[in-house]
């Protein structure tokens, strides 16, 4: 299988329920038959972000986004082409989309593309919500075809 | 000109903490001043109680995400020192090593990401990066060079795993610590483009000056960073077993955090009293960028402690490169994977101290013959900081207080910044609401 990508990274923090969505998919990824690709866990990684993007030419992150969906939707899409809404995206409040507008302006030749989760909680809590549960399965698998087209 | 003017600060709720900027004046006479901090009690001190001599360190890593590395080791030497455990000469050097990165990172952090946005007159890194694209990718290198320097010793960046009670689990190869030294020389361009660029902003350093104490540790060989011993400008060296009478936490009205005084009503830590205190000891890369800067010791103009820290950074990458020489040249002593130091459990109670990046950081634990804890306090710099903010705010505010409100605030944020307290995760340190008293 040939791919572009080189890593998934997983943001999240699995102690706020939906918010641990990206660690519990890439956890998942463990188990399936992937390109040559590097799983990473960052859990809430702050400017080391930007220090571990340098490090890949092409990378899926896989995070909890409130893009206003019904809890338990994913989708993929190009950060470039999102607007922040300056929501908290992050119980440690650190704006990933800031983080890679940062990468953007100093030249990174990184490819990014977000596979986003829409969560329903992100309070206190150790497990996700049943929606976004539900939607584990079909999420592994399109994750798995990200990883694949890109 | 004489006016009114209400500061109230807006909570705002970041990772380490919470401040806020209160001032108000009428007919420009200066009824308050307060530098006020709500931050929540967060239990460290009771999580490690019935916990584990060989487990305090991790527990207490999680203090701080910047500065973890500070935390696991001044918990280690705290147990160490209760358990009279002795380290070899080879993990002291790594220790030290892991220490350097963590405050090479966390210092070009807070001048890269947090302080020179005040100096180029941008809201955050995300603007600067746009208008000053090479500055910022050389802060990324330098960010990234720190984590790694922590990464190769320690294991990871944040919350080690290889540093425990008596040593290490897992040694770092000879071949990862020469390419770290080859990633070290190649550093001097981009401090080099750093210094250049504070320079050229130094003017936008507000001048300030205010006589206070510092107090930092110092040791006889060395500039001190992991060991030494305390020691005061006001009345020179003290006893670390007696640290509680150094720092005499007390309780404020303004603040839920403790505020701290030992020879005045306040006193500063971090690398402006490092650098006031143990001057001599710097090395000469670190000496030629003071010099490029006019700064000196004793300089009691708290803004300076951006420049401090740029001097700090340079000693850093040197003090690094001479570890590093030294663990090579007397070869690099292997020890198995999973290695775990003979410690002799015993009963005691023991003080471990560390400069952290902001400054002076205490750690004391007693256990029981078990090695369970059975107490536990932490005393962090910028808790001792905050009582000096609060002092150089009444003496600034009066200077300024026929400046513009949006003047006064800029001035009093750079104030704040300018010590790096952990409570700034954020370029936005504090957001701050103008009310017009005429309209109250």
């Amino acid at each position: 299988m040939m791919t572009d990508c080189d890593a998934v990274i997983a943001l999240g923090n699995p102690f706020r329920a939906d918010d641990g969505v990206g660690p519990t998919l890439l956890d998942r990824l463990g188990d399936r038959e992937l390109p040559d690709v590097e799983l990473v866990d960052l859990g809430d990684p702050g400017f080391r972000l930007i220090h571990v993007l340098a490090d890949y030419s092409s990378v899926v992150i896989v995070d909890a986004v409130d893009f206003g969906a019904e809890p338990g939707t994913f989708e993929v899409f190009d950060p470039a082409e999102t607007e922040t809404t300056r929501t908290d995206r992050s119980s440690h409040k650190t704006d990933v989309f800031e983080l890679l507008e940062v990468t953007d302006a100093v030249g990174s030749q990184t490819t990014v593309r977000v596979f986003g989760v829409q969560p329903k909680s992100v309070d206190f809590g150790n497990e996700l919500t049943d929606e976004v549960s539900a939607a584990l399965s079909p999420a592994t698998d399109a994750l798995v075809e990200t990883i694949r087209t890109l | 000109m004489s006016q009114n003017i209400s500061i109230e600060g807006d909570l705002v709720t970041r990772v380490e903490g919470h401040g806020e900027l209160v001032v108000n004046a009428t007919d420009g006479q200066l009824e308050e001043c307060e530098w006020q901090v709500v931050e929540s009690p967060r239990f460290f001190e009771s999580m490690v109680v019935g916990r584990d001599w060989d487990e305090i360190h991790h527990i207490v890593s999680r203090i701080c995400g910047i500065c973890s590395v500070t935390h696991t080791m001044t918990g280690l030497k705290a147990v160490e020192d209760a358990m009279a455990v002795e380290l070899s000469e080879q993990d002291i050097k790594l220790r030290k090593l892991a220490l350097a990165g963590e405050t090479l990172q966390s210092h070009v952090l807070h001048l890269g990401y947090l302080a020179l946005p005040d100096l180029v007159d941008a809201k955050s890194v995300v603007p600067m990066a746009e208008s000053h694209e090479e500055e910022v990718k050389t802060v990324i290198r330098l960010h990234k060079l720190g984590n790694e320097l922590i990464e190769t010793v320690a294991g990871r960046s944040t919350h080690a795993q290889r540093t425990i009670p008596g040593g290490f689990s897992q040694l770092p190869h000879e071949a990862e610590l020469r390419d770290l030294r080859t990633s070290l020389e190649d550093s001097w361009g981009d401090i080099e483009a750093v210094v250049d660029l504070v320079l050229s902003l130094a003017d936008g350093l507000p001048d300030f000056t205010r006589e206070t104490e510092y107090i930092s540790l110092t040791d006889p060989d060395e500039y001190a960073l992991y060991d030494g011993v305390p020691y005061s400008s006001d009345t020179g060296e003290l006893d670390l077993a007696e640290y509680r009478d150094i720092v005499n936490e007390h309780v404020v009205e303004q603040s839920t955090a403790k505020f701290t005084k030992h020879n005045r009503e306040s006193y500063m830590v971090g690398a402006l009293a490092r650098f006031n205190n143990n001057y001599e000891q710097l090395g000469p890369m670190a000496t030629a960028v003071a010099d490029r800067f006019g700064l000196n010791p004793v300089c009691h103009k708290p803004y300076m402690n951006n420049v401090a820290q740029l001097v700090e950074t340079a000693h850093l990458v040197e003090h690094s490169i001479e570890l590093i020489d030294s663990i090579l040249e007397s070869g690099l002593e292997e020890q198995s994977d999973y290695h775990k130091p003979d410690v002799d459990v015993t009963a005691g109670q023991g003080v471990g101290a560390i400069e952290a990046p902001r400054g002076v950081l205490f750690h004391d634990y007693t256990v029981d013959e078990e090695g369970t804890a059975v107490e536990g306090n932490c005393v962090i710099p910028t808790n001792q900081n905050h009582a000096n903010i609060q002092q150089d705010m009444e003496q600034l505010v009066p200077s300024i207080i026929d400046q513009p409100e949006d003047q006064i605030e800029h001035t009093l944020e750079m104030l704040v910044r300018a010590y790096d307290p952990c409570i700034s995760c954020s370029t936005h340190y504090l957001d701050i609401e103008f009310v017009d008293e005429q309209l109250e």
